[in-house]
Protein backbone atom coordinates (compact mmCIF):
# COMPACT_ATOMS: atom_id res chain seq x y z
CA UNK A 1 0.00 0.00 0.00
CA UNK A 2 1.68 3.19 -1.10
CA UNK A 3 1.40 6.34 1.30
CA UNK A 4 0.40 8.05 -1.60
CA UNK A 5 -3.39 7.24 -0.27
CA UNK A 6 -2.69 9.11 2.39
CA UNK A 7 -2.61 12.47 0.62
CA UNK A 8 -4.84 15.21 -0.24
CA UNK A 9 -7.77 14.68 1.95
CA UNK A 10 -7.52 16.68 5.73
CA UNK A 11 -4.63 18.77 4.79
CA UNK A 12 -4.81 21.98 6.34
CA UNK A 13 -1.55 24.54 6.37
CA UNK A 14 -0.47 27.53 7.64
CA UNK A 15 1.90 30.19 6.68
CA UNK A 16 4.59 30.47 9.89
CA UNK A 17 4.03 34.79 10.07
CA UNK A 18 0.53 34.10 10.75
CA UNK A 19 -0.99 34.61 14.15
CA UNK A 20 -1.88 31.73 16.80
CA UNK A 21 -4.98 33.64 17.32
CA UNK A 22 -5.54 32.48 12.99
CA UNK A 23 -4.59 29.27 13.30
CA UNK A 24 -6.83 28.35 16.50
CA UNK A 25 -9.21 30.13 14.37
CA UNK A 26 -8.69 26.98 11.66
CA UNK A 27 -7.99 24.58 13.48
CA UNK A 28 -11.69 24.93 14.92
CA UNK A 29 -13.43 25.61 11.27
CA UNK A 30 -11.38 22.62 10.05
CA UNK A 31 -12.00 20.36 13.26
CA UNK A 32 -8.32 19.65 12.59
CA UNK A 33 -5.46 19.39 16.03
CA UNK A 34 -2.62 19.96 13.69
CA UNK A 35 -1.62 22.41 11.11
CA UNK A 36 1.16 22.18 8.78
CA UNK A 37 3.32 25.18 8.77
CA UNK A 38 4.76 25.88 5.15
CA UNK A 39 6.49 28.76 4.12
CA UNK A 40 6.87 29.19 -0.06
CA UNK A 41 5.43 26.00 -0.28
CA UNK A 42 8.19 23.48 1.98
CA UNK A 43 7.40 22.09 5.01
CA UNK A 44 9.00 24.14 7.47
CA UNK A 45 7.15 23.56 10.93
CA UNK A 46 3.85 21.65 12.98
CA UNK A 47 1.59 23.32 14.79
CA UNK A 48 -1.06 21.08 17.24
CA UNK A 49 -3.10 22.61 19.68
CA UNK A 50 -1.65 21.29 22.38
CA UNK A 51 1.35 23.70 21.75
CA UNK A 52 -0.68 26.30 21.89
CA UNK A 53 -2.10 25.62 25.15
CA UNK A 54 0.88 24.74 26.93
CA UNK A 55 3.20 27.44 25.08
CA UNK A 56 0.95 30.24 24.30
CA UNK A 57 -1.73 29.91 26.95
CA UNK A 58 0.02 28.07 29.64
CA UNK A 59 2.99 31.02 29.41
CA UNK A 60 0.67 33.40 29.13
CA UNK A 61 1.36 35.08 25.47
CA UNK A 62 -1.09 37.09 23.51
CA UNK A 63 -2.05 34.59 20.85
CA UNK A 64 -3.10 37.64 18.96
CA UNK A 65 0.95 38.93 18.81
CA UNK A 66 2.33 35.28 18.56
CA UNK A 67 3.13 34.25 15.44
CA UNK A 68 2.58 30.63 14.61
CA UNK A 69 7.06 30.42 14.06
CA UNK A 70 7.51 31.13 17.98
CA UNK A 71 5.21 28.18 18.78
CA UNK A 72 5.35 25.22 16.52
CA UNK A 73 7.70 22.81 16.72
CA UNK A 74 10.44 23.55 13.32
CA UNK A 75 11.67 20.97 10.97
CA UNK A 76 9.43 18.10 11.86
CA UNK A 77 10.12 14.20 10.99
CA UNK A 78 8.38 13.44 7.58
CA UNK A 79 8.32 10.75 5.35
CA UNK A 80 8.84 10.81 1.54
CA UNK A 81 5.75 9.72 -0.18
CA UNK A 82 8.03 6.69 -2.23
CA UNK A 83 8.39 5.09 1.18
CA UNK A 84 6.21 2.10 2.37
CA UNK A 85 3.56 1.44 5.24
CA UNK A 86 6.13 -0.63 7.77
CA UNK A 87 9.04 2.33 7.33
CA UNK A 88 6.14 4.58 8.22
CA UNK A 89 5.51 2.95 11.32
CA UNK A 90 8.82 2.22 12.52
CA UNK A 91 9.55 5.90 12.20
CA UNK A 92 6.39 6.49 14.17
CA UNK A 93 7.70 3.47 16.50
CA UNK A 94 11.48 4.89 17.21
CA UNK A 95 10.34 8.90 16.99
CA UNK A 96 7.29 8.51 19.47
CA UNK A 97 5.26 10.98 16.94
CA UNK A 98 1.73 9.83 15.98
CA UNK A 99 1.47 12.53 13.18
CA UNK A 100 4.04 12.33 10.21
CA UNK A 101 3.46 14.91 7.26
CA UNK A 102 3.70 13.02 3.62
CA UNK A 103 6.33 14.81 1.32
CA UNK A 104 7.55 14.45 -2.34
CA UNK A 105 11.39 14.64 -3.16
CA UNK A 106 11.35 18.77 -3.57
CA UNK A 107 9.90 18.28 0.08
CA UNK A 108 6.59 20.00 -0.52
CA UNK A 109 4.01 18.73 1.66
CA UNK A 110 1.49 16.05 0.28
CA UNK A 111 -0.45 14.98 2.92
CA UNK A 112 -0.01 13.89 6.69
CA UNK A 113 -0.87 10.59 8.31
CA UNK A 114 -1.66 9.81 11.82
CA UNK A 115 -1.55 7.00 14.00
CA UNK A 116 -5.66 7.25 14.18
CA UNK A 117 -5.68 6.63 9.99
CA UNK A 118 -3.03 3.66 10.68
CA UNK A 119 -5.20 2.06 13.45
CA UNK A 120 -8.62 2.47 11.69
CA UNK A 121 -7.05 0.79 8.10
CA UNK A 122 -5.61 -1.93 10.36
CA UNK A 123 -8.82 -2.37 12.10
CA UNK A 124 -11.10 -2.84 8.85
CA UNK A 125 -7.75 -5.15 7.39
CA UNK A 126 -8.42 -7.27 10.57
CA UNK A 127 -12.48 -6.81 10.33
CA UNK A 128 -12.25 -8.24 6.67
CA UNK A 129 -9.99 -10.92 8.09
CA UNK A 130 -12.32 -11.79 10.35
CA UNK A 131 -15.21 -12.26 8.00
CA UNK A 132 -12.83 -14.84 5.57
CA UNK A 133 -11.85 -16.77 8.25
CA UNK A 134 -15.43 -17.20 9.58
CA UNK A 135 -17.26 -17.48 6.14
CA UNK A 136 -14.14 -20.33 5.37
CA UNK A 137 -15.53 -22.11 8.62
CA UNK A 138 -19.11 -22.18 7.57
CA UNK A 139 -18.29 -23.61 4.13
CA UNK A 140 -16.06 -26.32 6.17
CA UNK A 141 -19.53 -27.24 8.14
CA UNK A 142 -21.77 -26.87 5.37
CA UNK B 1 -0.84 19.24 32.21
CA UNK B 2 2.68 20.28 31.07
CA UNK B 3 3.95 18.75 34.41
CA UNK B 4 2.59 15.02 34.72
CA UNK B 5 2.47 15.27 30.54
CA UNK B 6 -1.31 14.55 30.37
CA UNK B 7 -3.51 15.98 27.70
CA UNK B 8 -6.49 16.19 30.20
CA UNK B 9 -8.10 16.33 33.02
CA UNK B 10 -10.68 15.66 35.20
CA UNK B 11 -12.52 18.16 37.07
CA UNK B 12 -14.02 16.80 40.58
CA UNK B 13 -16.38 18.65 43.14
CA UNK B 14 -17.28 17.33 46.32
CA UNK B 15 -15.35 14.15 45.65
CA UNK B 16 -17.82 13.37 42.31
CA UNK B 17 -16.76 13.97 38.76
CA UNK B 18 -18.26 16.97 36.95
CA UNK B 19 -15.94 18.29 33.98
CA UNK B 20 -13.34 16.96 31.49
CA UNK B 21 -10.63 19.44 30.49
CA UNK B 22 -8.43 18.91 27.68
CA UNK B 23 -5.46 20.83 25.98
CA UNK B 24 -7.57 21.53 23.05
CA UNK B 25 -10.27 22.67 25.28
CA UNK B 26 -7.35 25.53 26.29
CA UNK B 27 -6.28 26.24 22.88
CA UNK B 28 -9.78 26.85 21.08
CA UNK B 29 -11.65 27.94 23.76
CA UNK B 30 -9.10 30.30 25.51
CA UNK B 31 -6.47 30.99 23.38
CA UNK B 32 -8.66 30.91 20.15
CA UNK B 33 -10.66 34.03 21.94
CA UNK B 34 -8.14 35.80 23.12
CA UNK B 35 -9.41 35.06 27.58
CA UNK B 36 -6.82 35.88 30.26
CA UNK B 37 -5.95 32.12 31.16
CA UNK B 38 -5.78 33.95 35.12
CA UNK B 39 -9.42 34.85 35.05
CA UNK B 40 -10.93 32.10 33.30
CA UNK B 41 -11.79 28.96 35.38
CA UNK B 42 -11.68 25.76 34.47
CA UNK B 43 -15.31 25.50 34.88
CA UNK B 44 -16.20 27.79 32.11
CA UNK B 45 -14.70 26.07 29.79
CA UNK B 46 -14.35 21.85 30.52
CA UNK B 47 -16.76 19.92 28.97
CA UNK B 48 -19.33 19.56 31.77
CA UNK B 49 -21.45 16.28 32.92
CA UNK B 50 -18.98 14.03 30.77
CA UNK B 51 -19.81 10.54 29.31
CA UNK B 52 -18.31 8.09 32.36
CA UNK B 53 -18.24 4.20 32.84
CA UNK B 54 -18.93 2.45 35.82
CA UNK B 55 -15.99 0.48 37.80
CA UNK B 56 -18.17 -2.98 37.21
CA UNK B 57 -18.35 -2.53 33.73
CA UNK B 58 -16.68 -4.68 30.84
CA UNK B 59 -14.49 -3.52 27.77
CA UNK B 60 -17.09 -4.53 25.29
CA UNK B 61 -19.43 -2.30 27.18
CA UNK B 62 -16.83 0.73 26.79
CA UNK B 63 -15.68 0.53 23.25
CA UNK B 64 -19.67 0.81 22.33
CA UNK B 65 -19.81 3.68 24.41
CA UNK B 66 -16.92 5.30 23.10
CA UNK B 67 -18.02 4.45 19.22
CA UNK B 68 -21.75 5.43 20.25
CA UNK B 69 -20.69 9.19 21.89
CA UNK B 70 -17.39 9.69 19.55
CA UNK B 71 -15.23 9.88 22.44
CA UNK B 72 -11.76 8.77 22.89
CA UNK B 73 -11.16 9.27 26.98
CA UNK B 74 -13.94 8.14 29.09
CA UNK B 75 -13.60 8.38 33.27
CA UNK B 76 -14.36 5.67 35.26
CA UNK B 77 -16.56 5.88 38.31
CA UNK B 78 -17.96 3.85 41.35
CA UNK B 79 -21.08 3.58 42.64
CA UNK B 80 -20.72 7.29 44.29
CA UNK B 81 -19.54 9.03 40.84
CA UNK B 82 -16.50 9.46 42.24
CA UNK B 83 -13.52 9.10 39.47
CA UNK B 84 -11.33 5.81 39.98
CA UNK B 85 -9.70 6.04 36.57
CA UNK B 86 -9.82 7.27 33.12
CA UNK B 87 -9.01 4.99 30.28
CA UNK B 88 -8.19 5.91 26.54
CA UNK B 89 -8.80 4.57 22.95
CA UNK B 90 -4.87 4.44 23.31
CA UNK B 91 -4.93 2.43 26.68
CA UNK B 92 -7.28 -0.05 24.32
CA UNK B 93 -4.59 -0.14 21.48
CA UNK B 94 -1.82 -0.84 23.15
CA UNK B 95 -3.44 -4.18 24.72
CA UNK B 96 -5.21 -5.33 21.64
CA UNK B 97 -1.93 -4.27 20.21
CA UNK B 98 -0.18 -6.54 22.98
CA UNK B 99 -2.59 -9.58 22.68
CA UNK B 100 -2.34 -9.69 18.47
CA UNK B 101 1.42 -10.22 18.70
CA UNK B 102 0.95 -12.79 21.13
CA UNK B 103 -1.78 -14.64 18.87
CA UNK B 104 0.89 -13.81 15.78
CA UNK B 105 3.22 -15.34 17.59
CA UNK B 106 1.56 -18.26 18.75
CA UNK B 107 0.52 -19.15 14.72
CA UNK B 108 4.12 -18.58 13.21
CA UNK B 109 5.13 -21.09 15.93
CA UNK B 110 2.70 -23.22 14.90
CA UNK B 111 3.09 -23.21 11.37
CA UNK B 112 7.30 -23.78 11.92
CA UNK B 113 6.45 -26.88 14.37
CA UNK B 114 3.85 -28.24 11.35
CA UNK B 115 6.36 -27.63 8.75
CA UNK B 116 9.59 -29.49 10.84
Amino acid sequence: MSLRSFCGKRLVSISPERSIAEACWIMKAKDVGCLVVESQGKLCGILTDRDIALKVTGEERDPMTTMVEEVMTTDPVRITVDSDLPELVSLMHSRHIRRVPIVDASGMTLGIVTLDDLIALFGYEMSQLGGTISEASERSAA
Amino acid sequence: MERYNVGCLLTETNGRLCGILTDRDIALRVAGPARDPWKTTVAEIMTPDPIRISVDKDVHHLTSLMHAYHVRRVPIVNGFDATVGIVTVDDLIAILGGEMSDIGKAIAEQSLSGSA
